[in-house]
């Protein structure tokens, strides 16, 4: 249903490309076949750590159909950051194409190109690499210890961060009850069901094209041009449909490789991993440990706060030094907390990389948060939604430690609503059940951001234009993941024009088409940025197209509106064709909008989960029975969408709950690499998912919107791990809840 | 070697590399590239193709062994130029974010209803387990195989 | 470069014909399930596939007086839904019903189990506790039984050799329904799981006094290859079903896994999971409250 006096807000139109989805017919990265192309297969370390002492190429230089074997002996030696997405970021340059210093099991140390899949598999298999293997370290509780192998010349530890508002340590002393923790979050595959891959080509002019399922096409861009040290105008990038990639193709990590194969061969290459690959040398959630001190009074009121993250980025630091920011600030923008300290620390480890993964941050530090929380409650013998609501920020609160303005922040509108639906307070004043299976109820509250205003450069360039023959094309770089980015953006070029969406065209992405777009498909900035610069440019091509019409019309601007493809006067009307066409004849001119739009803030979104779950006391298995999910969310563009979004938040938060962490070895090897001992969360293990929407709207947000895409994630994990300590009187403090853990946790009692 | 074989209705009749799987088979020889790759090892279902009737998962089946049998993939849902039932559900239930399991699910769902045209929830789920999809929470999914199954009694009714 | 080939008997003249050729890199091809994971080291082995799946009359199930048998092309699929299976043999069924997903139930097929000899292999431990027997076929055209403790030696280990295929298993039945399988997973998923640990339970009961004339109990998971329990069988032995005898059985089996597995952390939890899950069949075979 639109919203209330709109025609497309609000409604659910299915994703732009749903037809060649449901048919088969549209072509992903893997599914693409360029004349001539190449198959490249990635060599990997088989150990966590070491020095590649000798590599025999032989035998697989011998395959019939290989062209070449490239090693770090032939990579360009131009170190780069592949989470760099702007000319000039501070960043540590850790990654190089290929390396004979490994330091995770899966880092990349060659690549074998051949005329045939087949040909490059076997000659893969019959490269023969010697190490000398060194120590890994696989615990970040120990990567900073002095007796530690360092990782990197640079040592194993990266920076240390603080955000702090008020006097939290004197603060902490007038605390009626302090409540301390230390959770750990893990490792997560990110499980794309598309696997990474990417083709790149080079053409006469020695212009490299990269096409590639990829987050942001002008980082691509960059991080290719400084891999192989060549100008960025060398460089094209063409996104391809993604099959999924919540953070985990958001870093350029095959398309340097693909590139530099590509310029050693000369004819395209592709280079698409498998499900082990991807799982070993892509990149992960980013593991961390927190321990935090919550101070109460007697009446619920949180007087301090300390929170501590030990941040586990991996074997290269990608995102390390920005991913701890991105969780401090959360915890200043949800409850009334005057007095906090956040600090954080982050190490190497020898394991797979670190990256953005959905919520960059925040369903880590409100999983750490927000079971605590639970525990002050319980110590105070208070209802946890009570003492929530006793803490929650208000509308238009000032972000304590100097954050932009919260807006109009609804989560207690979440809570109060979440409550209502989940029955709440029935269903807590039933008994947990004494015998083999316990129920309990679990809630948790999160927010997250709408962009990087604030952090970083902020701003988008959008072309939008009027074609004589009456339909809207949209030019920007929107990189849809299959959220729904594209038709988000038409039905907000659509409301403004009063144009049917299937009238508007959006290009994929592409460094050549599109102008200039500063931070892509991160942050949580697509709709509140993106889609407010769609929203102004509209508006710009609208007043256009008025103006155009009030000559063809013969009529005052303001006696004309918009309806339906047609623009009305009081004596006539025109279509749109007519208007452009007549722009271009009469008036020499091109209906047409180039548009830089600069974020104008960064809201706070925010939502409230709650969960029920039985759990069985012998053996620990846990089923989620029920789960409702508040979000605010200013105003849903595609209320579809949004539900969409939560609702395979909740599989994903569910998985980081009971089942999915990369697990490892004693050398460090990583034991789950294949989707058999990895497992994610089926069909038969969700609950249905009751979705409620609070949209209040945010004035600075296109048509009142704001973000859901990652948020809706943040407290999934907490809400189920507090219904289970809710159930079982535990204290469950690592994640995922396996029912080893969980059985632990119910002898711990 | 030679493979004869009903793909889609259209009999086929080919020489192959016996070390093919039915997907490379598919993709890679006869480029129909709606049947996906996601695991290779029979746990992600987006290569799922019915073979005889039944789902199964075309990276676990030698191309080989299809001699004699009907494959239909998702490029043979469509019919004269119309949606099959499941893929109108799909569409209009909004199961299809990034479209990457949704081949798979098709097939899963094809084969689950042409067994059983009026499947449970629970039956459903059971159905469409061997079937992973990281962005839609499966809820949608199921829903449009319960819509399916509604248009489908509807019209037979 | 050494190519995969290919061999496609159609009957078991064929078959043996096939056998009698086979070398050292020849492998038998069932549902393909477990052999396809190792496709690529298979093609450039150039191995030699016989394919079984052209073989129709092993894609029988013949119910003789007392005895069920089960061609070795049947798939786990068929064996779930068959009735008489469901009704006469709910273990067996229920067993195949849990095999991976859907799509592999519907290539799978037992004798590809029996001869991976995983220790996770789930139809080891029914097929035991059934007492059920294979067919072989071998390469002069001759078929053979043997028990299936006979067959299955260790981990990937069989008494198969190269020559001989599997061409059905025989399935005693048993004289009452009274049987149960349950499996818990490795990973904490309830469908498309690796077994932590799974457990057949098949219980001979006479009639009017409900008393438990036999018992056979076999753990999968917990070992090597699959196997019976007998203090925990013990137990069972002229008793009537009652909460408290499950309990002593669960704690049996548990005192067996504990054995088992020694202080290896990585399978503690097998000793819970043992527990839970027999109780599990205890309720669900006699529906006692646990
Ligand atoms: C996603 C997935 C989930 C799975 N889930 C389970 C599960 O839940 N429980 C479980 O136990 N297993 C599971 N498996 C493993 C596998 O499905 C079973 O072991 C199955 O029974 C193998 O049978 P098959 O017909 O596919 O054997 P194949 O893969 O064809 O063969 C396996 C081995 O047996 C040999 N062989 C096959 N047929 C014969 C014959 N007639 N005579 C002699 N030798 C023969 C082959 O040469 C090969 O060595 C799973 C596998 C996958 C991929
Ligand atoms: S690709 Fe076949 S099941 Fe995943
Ligand atoms: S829609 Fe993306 S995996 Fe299912």
């Amino acid at each position: 249903m639109p919203a209330a006096g709109l025609k497309y807000i609000g409604k659910s139109i299915p994703i732009h490309d749903v037809r060649e989805k449901a048919t088969g017919a549209l072509r992903y990265a893997g599914d693409l076949k360029l004349h001539g192309v190449l198959h490249a297969k990635l060599v990997l370390s088989e150990i966590a750590h070491g020095r590649v002492k000798h590599l025999d190429l032989e035998q697989a230089l011998a395959v019939p159909g290989v062209v070449g074997i490239y090693t770090y002996r032939d990579a360009p030696d131009h170190p780069y950051n592949s989470h760099q997405w702007l000319e000039g970021m501070e960043v540590q340059k850790d990654e190089l194409i290929f390396t004979d210093h490994v330091r995770f099991h899966g880092d990349r140390i060659a690549a074998v190109v051949a005329e045939t899949r087949e040909a490059s598999e076997r000659a893969a298999r019959l490269v023969h690499v010697e190490y000398d293997e060194l120590p890994a370290v696989i615990d970040p509780e120990a990567a900073g210890l002095l007796n530690a192998t360092p990782i990197h010349a640079s040592g194993n530890h990266i920076v240390h961060k603080r955000i702090a508002c008020g006097d939290a340590e004197s603060r902490m002393r007038d605390a009626d009850l302090v409540i301390e923790d230390r959770i750990e979050t893990p490792k997560v595959h990110h499980a794309a069901m598309e696997t990474h891959g990417c083709i790149a080509e080079v053409d006469a002019q020695g212009t490299i094209t990269v096409r590639t399922p990829c987050q942001v096409i002008f980082q691509v861009q960059l991080i290719v041009s400084q891999a192989l040290g060549l100008p960025m105008d060398k460089v094209r990038v063409l996104k391809t449909t993604l099959g999924g990639s919540f953070g985990g193709k958001g870093q350029p990590i095959l398309e340097p490789v693909a590139a530099f194969l590509a310029l050693k061969v000369g004819k395209p290459v592709r280079l698409v991993l498998d499900r082990t690959e991807t799982i070993l040398s892509t990149r992960t959630r980013t593991k961390a440990i927190g321990r935090v001190r919550t101070g109460v009074d007697r009446k619920g009121r949180i007087v301090a706060r300390e929170i501590h993250m030990l941040v586990d980025t991996g074997a290269y630091c990608t995102n390390g030094e920005v991913i701890p920011m991105a969780m401090g600030k959360k915890s200043f923008r949800l409850y009334q907390i005057q007095d906090q300290i956040f600090e954080a620390d982050v190490v190497y480890t020898n394991t797979p990389v670190a990256g953005a993964c959905r919520g960059y941050g925040s369903p880590q530090i409100c999983a750490v948060t927000e079971i605590n929380l639970d525990h002050a409650a319980r110590a105070l013998g208070m209802d946890p939604v009570e003492f929530r609501m006793r803490n929650l920020v208000h509308p238009y609160n000032a972000d304590p430690a100097g954050g932009p303005s919260i807006g109009n922040a609804r989560i207690r509108d979440c809570v109060t609503k979440g409550s209502d639906l989940f029955q709440w307070r029935e269903k807590s004043a039933r008994p947990k059940g004494g015998g083999r299976i316990a129920r309990g109820i679990g809630m948790a509250c999160c927010t997250h951001g709408n962009g990087y205003y604030g952090g970083f450069p902020d701003f988008i360039t959008v072309d939008l234009r009027l074609t004589p023959d009456g339909a809207v094309v949209i030019k920007g770089a929107f990189h849809d993941l299959g959220c729904g980015t594209v038709m988000t953006m038409m039905q907000i070029a659509a409301e403004v024009l009063d144009l049917d969406p299937s009238s508007i065209l959006i290009p994929d992405a592409d460094t050549l088409v599109c102008p200039f777009d500063s931070a892509g498909t991160q942050a949580s900035r697509v709709t509140y940025v993106c889609g407010g610069a769609v929203h102004q440019a509209a508006g710009e091509l609208k007043r256009k197209l008025l103006e155009s019409a009030a000559t063809l019309l013969a009529e005052p601007i303001s006696g004309l509106r918009l309806e339906q493809g047609y623009v009305i006067g009081s004596s006539g009307r025109a279509s749109y064709q007519e208007i452009a066409q007549y722009a271009q004849r009469q008036l020499r001119s091109d209906l047409c909008v180039n548009l830089l739009y600069q974020s104008p803030g960064n809201p706070a979104s925010y939502g409230a989960h709650f969960a029920e779950v039985e759990v069985d006391r012998i053996t620990g298995r846990v089923r989620v029975l029920d789960y409702v999910a508040v979000h605010d969310v200013g105003q849903a563009i595609n209320t579809g969408f949004v539900e969409g979004q939560i609702q395979g938040s909740v599989q994903m938060g569910l998985g980081m709950a009971l089942m999915e962490e990369l697990t490892f070895d004693a050398r460090g090897r990583v034991t789950s690499s294949r989707f058999s001992r990895y497992t994610v969360p089926n069909a038969p293990e969700m609950p249905n998912v009751r979705v409620a929407l609070i949209e209040e709207g945010e004035e600075s947000g296109p048509f009142g919107a704001k973000s859901i895409g990652e948020i809706a994630t943040v407290p999934v994990a907490p809400a189920i791990i507090n219904a289970i300590n809710d159930a079982l009187g535990t204290r469950i403090s690592v994640m995922p809840a396996t029912p080893e853990r969980i059985v632990a946790a119910i002898q711990d009692v | 070697m030679r493979l004869d074989f009903t793909l889609n209705g259209a009999v086929l009749s080919l020489d192959i590399d016996p070390g093919l799987r039915l997907i490379d088979l598919l993709r890679d020889v006869l480029d129909m590239t709606g049947t996906k790759e996601g695991c290779g090892e029979g746990e992600c279902g987006a290569c799922t193709i019915i073979l005889d009737g039944v789902a199964v998962d075309s990276c676990m089946v030698m191309a080989m062994q299809v001699r004699g049998r009907e494959v239909l993939t998702v490029e043979g849902l469509e019919q004269k130029g119309e949606l099959d039932e499941l893929q109108r559900a799909f569409i209009d239930s909004g199961a299809i974010q990034c479209g990457y399991c949704t081949p798979g699910m098709l097939m899963s769902a094809k084969a689950l209803l042409m067994r059983t045209p009026e499947p449970t929830e629970h039956e459903i789920r059971s159905a469409m387990a061997g079937n992973l999809c990281r962005c839609t929470g499966y809820l949608k999914i199921i829903q449009a195989v319960q819509k399916a199954s509604q248009m489908q009694s509807a019209h037979h009714a | 470069m050494p190519e995969l080939r290919f061999e496609m008997p159609s009957n078991l003249p064929e078959l043996a014909e096939c056998l009698a050729g086979a070398g050292d890199d020849t492998r038998l091809l069932g549902g393909g399930t477990d052999l396809l994971l190792q496709l690529p080291a298979l093609r450039f082995q150039g191995t030699t596939l016989i394919d079984l799946s052209g073989m129709r009359e092993l894609s029988e199930m013949r119910f003789e007086k007392d005895v069920l048998e089960i061609g070795a092309n049947v798939t786990y699929a068929r064996i779930a839904q068959d009735p008489f299976i469901r009704s006469r043999i709910p273990c067996l069924a229920a067993m195949a019903a849990r095999i991976g997903s859907p799509q592999i139930r519907n290539c799978a097929c037992l004798p590809g189990n029996l001869v991976n000899a995983s220790p996770g292999g789930d139809a080891i431990g029914t097929i035991l506790a059934l007492d059920a027997r294979v067919r072989l076929l071998n390469g002069a055209g001759a078929i053979r039984e043997c028990a299936i403790d006979e067959l299955v030696l260790g981990i990937g280990k069989t008494s198969l050799s190269r020559n001989e295929a599997i061409i059905g298993v025989r399935i005693p039945i048993p004289a009452s329904p009274w049987n149960a399988y349950g499996k818990i997973g490795l990973t904490p998923r309830r469908e498309v799981i690796i077994a932590n640990v799974s457990l057949t339970m098949v219980f001979e009961i006479t009639e009017p006094d409900r008393r438990i004339r036999a018992a056979r109990m076999v753990l999968g998971s917990t070992s090597p290859r699959a196997h019976r329990v007998s203090s925990a069988e013990a137990l069972c032995v002229d008793q009537v079903p009652s909460s408290e005898l499950a309990r002593e059985v669960a704690e049996a089996l548990k005192r067996d896994v504990a054995g088992t597995i020694g202080a290896n952390p990585a399978f503690q939890h097998k000793l819970n999971d043992v527990r839970g899950l027999a109780l599990d069949l205890f309720h669900e075979l006699f529906a006692l409250e646990l």
